[in-house]
């Protein structure tokens, strides 16, 4: 088809500059163009597939790529986003390759672009000639989901890495992806093996309550569940060892009081009390439990030692458990291993209404080490918490 | 001092929002202060459109007509000034209509320097906003407040490492009629800082501002200046409560606050991050405590005097500058 150059073929102007948006420009007629170019611009500009191929080999474009089945008889406009790699620039190669299996990354990325769940996409993208990755096996869900891109990343901080079709997916990226997305880890779970992935366990709506961002190795979150779940501990233990938490130890047998003395607020219920922490147990916390339970303080640091958890060498339990204890260790954020200054002694006074002398001499007797050479003040403030 | 993303804003735990959880899990839209924070990830397309869509994916779950406070913290603030393209604030005001508290630049060190995250012309969003009761900013560079100032506001901080002279002599000019709560942190001059007693005298004179009543001043190479010039303030002795903290306050700061106007009438008196003798401490506590006045002496640093070699006549800091 020729035209005289007072009135040229629209398409031929277009196909021989820009496409219609106006963003790429044909590759020279001696370089291949793209299964993908051919689709995308055909379905911008309604053209038949086939129709598009005979206006490029008549501009002298001879090396077409070919998808190895017959070209589709049509393409519609929703087709173009299908065939364009999602953030790839135009400098790069935008065109989904007819020749390599299309990954999942590329049917989750455009089904999110357009609304289109990925079952839809990956039947499209077969009609037009592509094949897909993976071995076919399960069907791919019908609808999409906005984290789904997101959850197939190995990591969060790297668009790059993800995975593909079929792989095995190590149990503990379940909950660090539902931790950094800040989604219920049985959906990752339940979506991941909708999306084809295999892992290392059968996700079970139980998984819930045992998978939390915190505290999974607690003893207090194992006996809680138990409590809640009617599980054993041992049993217990084991699904969070299935779902990848580590190894997390069985508690010691349950005492009566056991909730009591792990929960972090002395009420049974969580958050629980974390073991490993720099300063370990603290004072104020054996205290308050003993006041809960009846008992003192040292049976209460001894079942929470059997339980696993540490007091520091330096602390001096007193005999009994005293509400003004726990008010004055309530005013010092210094564990054993920090010294309390004289601003630390001043505050507690302050906050208690107590005389500095007072509060030093008794952070003293409970074994912190005030280190500042200072005469403390007999006399008190005047205001009282 | 390292500076930490919000736990608590406007008497609200934070809540970070993700476009991915399911909106029947979301909290009740005026229980929390909403936070915003998208990770960019390293090769990412286009980490702006993440958070366009987080943004996108809140206004159309979140009843926003109850929702009390907001919190952005990266990429819609930060230290190169991309931000987004559009403001996401403004263009919803006529839906957030409960909207309380805003707090701008939740970064923490690793994400930017306190001192070079970037806030901009706050004005349009006062303006967006006449309701507004807290703005809470962290950062410094670019700011601008404006000095027609805001008829509700009752909170105004500041958390800079180095906030801009400018700014500082803005925001002590401004009109805020209904301002309780005023808190800068002042920075080093090495970091955009640089403010000087000069530069808040309109603020230290009690003009534009009659019903304020804790005053904090901090964060400052020149804390025994704003000491001293506190000794005679008009704005002082309305005051219920002072801070003076996370600055090289000395004992020559100190002596002069004692000796000058009345302090018993204050409730508290923060001078936490300071140089002070032992002495000196005690001697504010004894003369301040039984009189009523909570005093805040915790965090006392050591003066190590600095290094010769390279310039430094002495080993003090403030708590937050770089």
């Amino acid at each position: 088809m020729s035209h005289t150059p007072e009135s040229p073929d629209p398409d031929d102007l277009l196909l021989s500059g820009r496409d219609r948006k106006g963003e790429l420009r044909w590759p020279d007629p001696g370089t291949q163009v793209p299964y993908g170019r051919v689709l995308h611009s055909a379905a911008l500009l309604g053209l038949d597939p086939a129709v598009l191929v005979s206006r490029l080999e008549a501009l002298g474009y001879a090396d077409i790529q070919q998808a190895g089945t017959a070209l589709p008889d049509t393409v519609r406009p929703d087709d173009a986003p299908l065939v364009r790699r999602v953030g790839v620039p135009d400098y790069g190669k935008p065109w989904l390759d007819v020749a390599e299996p299309v990954p999942l990354r590329h049917v989750l990325e455009v089904g999110c672009h357009t609304g289109r769940g990925p079952a839809d996409v990956a039947r499209r993208l077969t009609a037009l000639g592509y094949r897909l990755g993976g071995d076919g096996g399960r069907p791919l869900p019908e609808s999409s989901h906005p984290a789904d891109v997101m959850l197939i990343l190995e990591q969060r901080t790297n668009y790059r890495e993800c995975r593909d079709w079929g792989d095995e997916v190590p149990a503990h990226h379940v909950h660090d992806t539902a931790r950094d997305l800040s989604i219920s880890p049985h959906f990752v779970a339940t979506r991941l093996v909708a999306l084809g992935f295999r892992l290392p366990y059968t996700p079970e709506p139980g998984d819930e309550a045992l998978l939390t961002h915190r505290g999974s190795h607690e003893p207090g979150h194992i006996l809680g569940l138990a409590r809640e779940t009617g599980r054993t501990p041992e049993d217990i233990v084991g699904r969070l060892t299935e779902l990848g938490c580590g190894r997390p130890e069985v508690p010691a047998p349950p005492q009566p009081d056991d909730l009591v003395l792990l929960s972090a607020n002395v009420d049974g219920r969580a958050p629980w009390l974390l073991r490993y922490t720099a300063a370990g147990l603290l004072v104020r916390h054996i205290l308050r439990a003993a006041l809960a339970t009846g008992r003192s303080p040292a049976e209460v640091a001894a079942r929470l030692a059997e339980l696993g958890y540490r007091l520091h060498e330096d602390a001096n339990l007193p005999a009994v458990a005293d509400e003004a204890d726990i008010r004055l260790l309530e005013t010092i954020d210094r564990s054993y291993q920090d010294d309390v200054h004289l601003g630390d002694v001043l505050r507690s006074a302050s906050l208690t209404g107590r005389s500095p002398a007072d509060v030093a001499a008794r952070l003293t007797a409970l074994g912190h080490r005030l280190p500042d050479e200072v005469d403390h003040p007999e006399v008190r403030g005047l205001v009282t918490a | 001092m390292h500076v930490h993303h919000l736990a608590h804003f406007h008497g609200l735990p934070t809540y970070t929002f993700s476009p991915y959880t399911d909106p029947a899990d979301l909290p009740d839209p005026g229980a929390v202060a909403w936070r915003f924070q998208v990770v960019e990830m390293a090769y990412e397309p286009d980490p702006l459109e993440r958070a366009e869509a987080c943004w996108a994916r809140f206004a159309e779950t979140v009843e926003l007509e109850k929702v009390k406070a907001l919190v952005f913290g990266c990429p819609w603030y930060g230290d190169d000034n991309a931000g987004l393209p559009e403001e996401p604030l403004i263009s919803l005001n006529s839906r957030l209509t409960g909207l309380e508290a805003i707090f701008l630049g939740d970064l923490e060190d690793e994400e930017a320097m306190v001192s070079s995250i970037h806030l901009g012309d706050v004005a349009p969003l006062l303006e967006a906003f006449p309701g507004l009761r807290e703005l809470a900013l962290r950062g410094g560079e670019g700011l601008r407040f404006p000095v027609g100032g805001h008829d509700e506001l009752r909170v105004l901080r500041v958390e800079s490492g180095g906030l801009p002279p400018e700014a500082v002599r803005q925001i002590a000019a401004a009109e805020l009629p209904s301002l309780e709560r005023l808190e800068l942190w002042l920075g080093d001059d090495h970091y955009g800082g640089g403010a000087t007693v000069e530069d808040l005298l309109p603020l230290l004179s009690g003009k534009g501002k009659p019903a304020l009543r804790h005053l904090g001043v901090q964060n400052s190479p020149i804390q025994d200046e704003l000491a001293a010039a506190l000794a005679s303030a008009p704005v002082v002795p309305r005051l219920t409560s002072l801070s003076l903290s996370l600055g090289m306050l000395t004992d020559e700061g100190a002596e002069a606050l004692l000796h000058g106007q009345p302090l018993t009438h204050l409730r508290e008196l923060d001078l936490s991050h300071h140089f002070l003798s032992h002495a000196m401490m005690l001697r504010l506590w004894t003369e301040l405590e039984p009189r009523g006045v909570r005093v805040d002496l915790t965090a006392r640093q050591v003066d190590d005097g600095g290094n010769p070699e390279w310039g430094q006549e002495h080993g003090r800091y403030i708590a937050v500058s770089e």
